[in-house]
């Protein structure tokens, strides 16, 4: 518990990836990105990089957002603004 | 699916929104708490979305910051049925009929449902509940239970208790009957213990009287078990007091025997369906019965008739006047067959037990040993029949204080 409470960054969203069906995106983000084919979202100073086919916005909340679609990777891009 | 029929109770648009900046305006939405559902990007600049009317309404006031145009795709929910169906006055008056129906149908009694137990006149409840206006279709605010409860328990005498409870439009007697005072303090004077028929003394519970036999004596029917009169045991009582009569009670078991003879005639009659059963409909509102059949209610021919009512209700407590009847009609014809003595020995057996245990006034039947023989086309059993019974019975002793036995005073001569 304690190892993981050091790990956490505070403002860093938290990704959940449920098969290759839906990713859901816990956290303040900011679209910098939104084609059927690729998404960027901006959380703090992390961009998560969701890449696939048939995207799609399923829920856009303040604190939560969830993408579904045939995705293909997730991945992280740090120092992009 | 569920948290569905809430949004679209509260109404949902599907909006296709066109502008160069479209993350732009999913990312104001998001910090204006507007809640989108299913965006899809359906090209460069446009993409369509899902969103709650009260949302709507807010993402107007934010059109000028979010430079995108935003078009109105579908409307559903029942904000906009209730719109849509605004000019059908005929449909909201009967809806408003319908809603004032089912209100004053739920105010009212419809079922009844009564236990009388033995000793108790459920007719003449029911009359006397008529008669103070509670039946079906009686108010249930105009139903004084207080008051009904008085009225019942000083009108029938037969009443020890009586509750009336309304429970939705659900009306609930229960009584109790007034149960007469115990023999025992019925019997004034002096009675005696008898046995009620021959046996072999079992075990005796002597509470007064003195006993006359004991446990293993045979006794015939009529003989004395406990006397009234009893004597002083020793010479301290018999300084003391004198020998008296009283109201002798004790419980005697007995182990005894009948002899039981039963008859029944081999040939019966057996039922036959002929052709398939007949199920027939009738919807009762009320009292007014309507039959979803034509014809007769009557029957020709010999037939099984099994009825079952169903009340329509709307939960535990609230039933409507609406009952529906289902009638199942088997028709049979009957053709004779001779049946083996041995075939009706067990029917015979059971009715043998049956008229024994009649007989007796507590106990059961032990052991049976039967015959079974075949005479002018009948069957006849002949059985002997053990049983450990209460074989005591209270009669009148013809003795009064006149008859006791007179005690001899002793002087000192000096």
């Amino acid at each position: 518990m304690l190892e993981q409470m050091v790990h956490t960054h505070i403002g860093d969203p938290t990704v959940e990836v449920d098969g290759n069906r839906s990713v859901v995106i816990t956290g303040r983000c900011a679209i910098t990105l939104y084609s059927e084919t690729e998404m960027r979202v901006r959380c703090g100073g992390l961009t998560v990089r969701i890449s696939g086919d048939g995207l799609e916005l399923c829920t856009l909340d303040e604190a939560e957002m969830s993408i579904v679609g045939l995705i293909a990777e997730v991945g992280f891009l740090t120092g992009e603004r | 699916m569920v948290s569905r029929w809430i949004r679209l109770c509260g109404g949902i648009l599907t909006v296709r929104v066109r502008g160069a900046e479209l993350e732009r305006f999913l990312n104001l939405c998001t910090q204006a708490r507007i809640r989108l559902r299913r965006i899809e990007r359906i090209d460069i600049d446009e993409l369509h979305a899902e969103i709650s009317l009260y949302d709507f309404y807010r993402l107007a006031r934010l059109k000028k910051r979010k430079r995108c145009r935003v078009h109105i795709l579908r409307r559903r929910g029942l904000p906009f049925l209730l719109h849509r169906m605004r000019r059908r006055y005929a449909l909201w008056g009967g809806l408003l009929l319908v809603c004032l129906v089912c209100y004053q149908l739920g105010t009212r009694i419809w079922v009844i449902e009564a236990e009388f137990p033995q000793g108790v006149d459920g007719y003449a409840v029911l009359e006397e509940l008529d008669n103070l206006g509670i039946g079906i279709g009686t108010k249930c605010a105009d139903i004084d239970v207080h008051a009904v409860k008085v009225h019942m328990m000083t009108t029938l005498d037969d009443l020890k208790f009586f509750a009336l409870n309304v429970d939705g439009n659900m009306l609930f007697i229960e009584t109790a009957a007034a149960t007469e005072a115990p023999e025992v303090d019925q019997n004034k004077g002096v009675r005696s213990v008898v046995a009620l028929r021959d046996g072999v003394i079992d075990k005796m519970i002597v509470r007064r009287g003195t006993a006359k036999c004991k446990p293993g004596d045979a006794v015939l029917a009529g003989d004395i078990l406990v006397d009234a009169l009893v004597e002083p045991k020793d010479e301290q009582q018999s300084e003391l007091g004198t020998a008296q009569l009283v109201d002798a009670n004790a419980d005697i078991w007995a182990t005894t025997r009948y002899a039981v003879t039963r008859k029944m005639a081999l040939e019966a009659e057996k039922k036959h369906e002929t052709g398939a059963s007949k199920t027939r409909y009738a919807i009762c509102f009320g009292k007014t019965r309507i039959n979803l059949y034509f014809g007769s209610s009557l029957i020709q021919g010999n037939c099984d008739r099994i009825i079952s009512i169903e009340t329509v209700k709307l939960n535990d407590h609230l039933a409507l006047p609406i009952s529906l009847y289902r009638e199942t009609i088997t028709p049979y014809t009957t053709e004779p067959v001779i049946h083996e003595a041995a075939d009706v020995q067990a029917q015979l057996e059971y009715g043998a037990q049956r008229a024994v245990e009649a007989q007796m006034v507590e106990g059961s039947v032990s052991s049976m040993q039967a015959d079974v023989s075949e005479e002018n086309g009948a069957a006849i059993l002949r059985a002997t029949v053990w049983c450990y019974e209460q074989i005591a019975e209270s009669v009148e002793d013809g003795r009064t204080d006149a008859d006791l036995p007179q005690k001899t005073e002793q002087t000192d001569e000096s």
